[in-house]
């Protein structure tokens, strides 16, 4: 009887950790932030943001059809994580879903997601790169964050960026 | 306690624990993460020492090996052998030395696979960034070439190119200058930079660009210069004319025709010692741009503001932009002197024909606009048949070109002179009245008395003179460009009359033929 108790204690134990730390861990950046930003007199809803730096695999405007026709709405938004146990944001992907496949369309990872207030404390030494990728993980797990990428990069397959 | 309640408990209990464990280990650094999830394990074996004894402890205890393992690779799984046959030893009698060896083979084993996994993970990792930022420079080389290759502007493709090197989504330095080669190659000077001056502009227009959500055509077409490209960088840089010297970097880029990364500046370099004392930088690159063989200029990159090393790798990226943009800007540039030639008349230098229609177009005064007047000034050599059929057409022409040269000279900066065909000659002098342009006619007049020319001594009077007519559209019967002209032509005609060597100003006439 212990026998299978434990190995189903063990599954349990390896199952609620790997399915409860990513939503953890985003709200563990999200305190955090919300309390290290406090403490230096501003809000993260309040940090302006670059999103210039998300990589696309097609060509700006593209021509092909299927791309150029799709929806807003068939853009899938992916946050990709490191691992499921410890789990670090790497960046944001962004794919189109057509007839049950996906195909990647641009992918902004966390290090080039930029917010010049935080560009500038860390130049003034206030606060640490840590901190940095701490806050801007939290801004871009943000809904309306990752709203406004979602629209930015359809607007991007339409109009191009010159 | 009964089995199943104890199965029920040991559940709850892993469910409990590993909540509990991954509520804490977020907000803590890696390593305590790790050690967090490693004593996590190693309470649930002990509450299943609670519930069922410590009969199984010796087996159930692999589960702390291996995820200590997992967490720390090899130094940690083996940690955790020591420490599983000591907790064994605590709960059990006699030291179970029979297990050690199992105990290290298993937290080896799971430390090395561990490693092995983060390891291919990195791998994996590391080939995706490369491939991602091959894709983005890509993306930026496509984007641009697209845009250059649809205009033959100078002014816009030197945006363009700067642009894609300082913005975001492109190679990201923080600021970039172009130099273009002059004076047949011998200097290269400054023509326009984007980014700041210093690092705290340089934040502030950060700030702005993302706090207007601005796009990189909105900085083109709108706003770049203006607001994004700083005028004291700018009014410095256009100031600069930095010889292309064997001695300096500027001179080794392009004799090289490679990048050149400067990391500290060298006090036996001029130009270097310039662009630090200038701009205020300690390290940059310059990439030549160079299009078959020709020095077309130099681009110049920093990171003044984040102060980022400049990479072989950075400059290996950039190349590409950078031949491409120096095959646009030399046709560019050959453009602009195709655009030269057809609009200038090649013995004289003076505008042609084609330039007077174009400018008398775009100056002549719009209906019932008469406080922009356009006056016309319109003249010719005296006797100059006769200098010819005496001195022959060679010298003619010697004294064509050093007839404009005498226009030119006794004219203000934005007045347009022309050849008007064979010894004829054109003035336009826009915003300026009748009586202005009388006094302009007659410093033309006076200034050609003056100087001296080839063969002159032949003409009649001994020396080379013209004779003048002047009109202005703020005559009541000039209401047409014709008119403009035919009003100067008689004005010019009657001078003729009056003896030649005189300026005689349509005024004195009430109608035009």
């Amino acid at each position: 009887m212990i026998e299978l108790a434990f190995i189903l204690a063990t599954l349990v134990f390896f199952m609620v950790s790997a399915l409860t730390s990513r939503p953890l861990y985003n709200l563990s950046q999200k305190h955090y932030s919300n309390r290290v930003t406090a403490h230096y007199g501003f809000k993260v809803s309040d940090l302006h943001y670059s999103y210039d730096q998300m990589i696309y695999f097609i060509s700006m405007p593209t021509t092909l059809p299927y791309i150029k026709n799709a929806l807003k709405e068939d853009l899938v938004i992916e946050q990709d994580y490191s691992s499921y146990f410890f789990p670090v944001l790497k960046g944001i992907k962004i794919s189109l879903k057509q007839n049950s496949e996906n195909m990647y369309l641009a992918y902004l990872p966390i290090g080039n997601f930029r917010l010049p207030h935080l560009d500038k404390l860390q130049h003034e030494g206030t606060i640490h790169e840590q901190t940095y990728l701490r806050i801007s993980t939290s801004k871009l797990l943000d809904p309306g964050t990752l709203q406004e990428v979602r629209e930015e990069v359809y607007k991007q397959l339409q109009v191009g960026r010159y | 306690m009964s089995k199943l309640n104890a199965f029920f408990l040991l559940i709850i209990a892993a469910v409990g624990i590993s909540l509990t464990a991954n509520v804490l280990r977020f907000n803590v650094s890696v390593f305590l993460n790790q050690l967090i999830f490693s004593a996590a394990s190693l309470i649930l074996v002990e509450v299943s020492v609670y519930f069922y004894g410590s009969n199984q402890l010796s087996w159930t205890i692999l589960l702390f090996i291996a995820t200590a393992g997992y967490c720390f690779k090899l130094i940690g799984g083996i940690a955790a052998a020591l420490t599983s046959v000591l907790i064994v030893y605590l709960h059990t009698e006699g030291f179970p030395l029979a297990v050690l060896p199992i105990y290290l083979v298993i937290g080896a084993s799971a430390g090395y696979i561990s490693q092995y996994l983060l390891n291919k993970k990195r791998e994996h990792h590391s080939w995706m960034y490369m491939l991602m930022e091959q894709s983005k420079h890509l993306q930026v080389f496509r984007e641009v070439s697209t845009t250059m290759q649809g205009t033959l502007q100078q002014d816009l493709l030197l945006k363009v190119i700067l642009t894609s090197v300082t913005a975001g989504h492109g190679l990201g330095f923080n600021r970039a200058m172009i130099f273009l080669a002059s004076n047949q190659a011998k200097s290269l000077k400054g023509i326009v930079g984007v980014g700041p001056m210093d690092v705290k502009k340089g934040y502030e227009v950060w700030e702005k660009i993302s706090e207007d959500r601005l796009k990189l055509r909105d900085l083109i077409e709108h706003n770049f210069d203006s607001n994004f490209t700083d005028p004291e960088l700018n009014a410095i840089l256009r100031s600069l004319d930095i010889p292309i010297d064997e001695h300096n970097v500027f001179g080794l880029a392009l004799s090289s025709q490679k990048p050149v990364i400067v990391k500290s500046i060298s006090k036996e370099d001029m130009s270097q010692i310039l662009i630090k004392d200038l701009f205020q930088t300690e390290e940059f690159a310059l990439i030549p741009l160079i299009n078959q063989g020709k020095n077309i200029g130099i681009l110049l990159i920093d990171n003044i503001v984040n102060k980022r090393p400049i990479t072989l790798m950075d400059t290996e990226n950039i190349l590409p932009l950078a031949n491409q943009a120096a095959i646009a800007l030399d046709h560019a540039n050959l453009y602009e002197q195709i655009e030269e030639m057809a609009l200038h008349d090649g013995l004289t230098g003076l505008l042609n024909q084609r330039a007077f229609q174009k400018i008398l177009n775009d100056h002549f005064p719009i209906e019932g606009n008469r406080n922009s007047p356009l006056s016309l000034i319109i003249f010719d050599i005296d006797f100059f048949k006769v200098f010819n059929d005496k001195n022959g057409h060679l010298l003619g022409n010697e004294v064509l070109m050093k007839l404009a040269r005498v226009i030119v000279n006794s004219l203000r900066p934005d007045d347009f002179s022309f050849r008007f065909g064979g010894e004829e000659f054109v003035v336009l002098l826009p915003g300026t009245l009748l009586d202005q342009a009388e006094v302009l006619a007659e410093k033309i007049r006076s200034n050609v008395e003056k100087a001296s020319f080839p063969g002159e001594k032949t003409q009649p009077s001994g020396t080379l003179t013209v004779s003048i007519g002047v009109a202005c559209t703020n005559h009541s019967g000039i209401t047409t460009k014709n008119e403009l002209i035919e009003a100067a032509d008689q004005a010019l005609y009657k001078a003729k009359n009056a003896g030649k060597n005189t300026v005689v100003s349509f005024k004195e006439f009430v109608t035009i033929d």
